[in-house]
């Protein structure tokens, strides 16, 4: 009798723990298509701009001297197909203040969706990567970023997303534009 | 002897302090534009103060203090200024009443930074007198 009582008590814990699980799968999961559908939103709206009268070489240049001054370490680059891939340890190219900033408005809802588990506290995990493509017009060029979050340790008991927090995009894709421009002002000043 | 030295001191407590005084006014009153201290540089503070043809490298440090980059080209040279101003805000609302009485309250806070910058480059002549100059100001 004891011990069909052991195996019920058991077998109740395990289905619990399991549905416990499964539970913050799906609410990892949940936060990962919330955080998408806005970030989506967001590159429609400050992920693209054009520039008239520069030329892909100039934008490609004036980018990647942007990454660098943003701590991106450029890490592939292809000036002829038109493509930059820039990372950094996260929630750099976020300042300590701009973090503060995304870690209030974010953790509420984040907290709201994934009760059990969130954490800032693995963002150094993470690397913020970038895309940056070049597209010749025929009055300049457009570009556009892509921003994803990429996971760099291997912890099974972790589930990581993919989407960074959209507070941090609202921030980092004007700041990006705005390093590119003054730099690309710069380099029009004094290099020609 | 003791209200002597007392004396003395308050003496040479005016002395020092008179110093203090008299130094930064004498500067402000020699010099002709009146020196930056915090090396903020405005819109306004570029377009009322560097007059091409005028203005020299003197003034312009006076102004701004050095520069953040310089480039010489053909005996010219070129003086970037590249500054930011970090603004924060936040203001936060509590929203209590029938939630409350559920046994919870709902708290927004909204912050946010605003970065402000200013890029200024400044083109000299041979002379290092103000030949052009260019400006900037972006903010995210």
């Amino acid at each position: 009798m004891k011990k069909y009582f052991l195996y019920g008590i058991l077998i109740a814990a395990i289905l619990s723990l399991t549905g416990c699980v499964g539970q913050i799968i799906a609410s990892v999961k949940t936060l990962e298509t919330v955080w998408g559908e806005d970030n989506l939103q967001l590159k429609n709206k400050l992920g693209l701009k054009s520039y008239d009268g520069m030329s892909k070489e100039d934008a490609m240049n004036a980018m990647a001297i942007a990454c660098q001054r943003l701590d991106l370490l450029v890490e592939n680059a292809d000036f002829k197909v038109g493509f930059i891939v820039a990372n950094a340890t996260a929630p750099r190219p976020l300042n300590a203040e701009e973090f503060e900033v995304v870690k209030t408005v974010e953790t509420p809802r984040a907290k709201s969706i994934v009760p059990i588990g969130f954490t800032w506290d693995v963002l150094n995990d993470y690397n913020n990567q970038f895309n940056f493509t070049f597209l010749e017009t025929g009055e300049g060029v457009q570009i556009s970023i892509r921003a994803r979050l990429e996971y760099r340790k291997n912890n099974p008991n972790y589930i990581p997303v993919s989407e960074p927090p959209p507070k941090a995009l609202e921030i980092i894709y004007p700041k990006i534009w705005n390093e590119f421009e003054k730099i690309a002002f710069i380099q029009n000043k004094t290099l020609k | 002897m003791k209200r002597l030295i007392l004396a003395l001191i308050i003496v040479a407590c005016f002395l020092v302090t008179g110093c203090v005084q008299s130094s930064p006014n004498t500067n402000i009153q020699n010099a002709p534009i009146t020196k930056n201290e915090n090396g903020n540089i405005t819109y306004g503070m570029v377009k009322k103060h560097i007059v091409i043809g005028k203005t020299s490298q003197e003034d312009i440090i006076k102004l701004f203090g050095s520069p953040d980059n310089m480039v010489m080209k053909k005996n010219k040279e070129i003086w970037i200024y590249d500054r930011f101003r970090v603004e924060n805000s936040s203001s936060s609302s509590s929203g209590y009443g029938t939630l409350i009485l559920l046994g919870g309250s709902s708290n927004t806070s909204n912050t946010s930074t605003h970065t402000k910058t200013i890029t200024v480059i400044i083109d000299f002549d041979e002379e290092s007198i103000v030949e052009d100059f260019n400006m900037r100001v972006g903010g995210y």
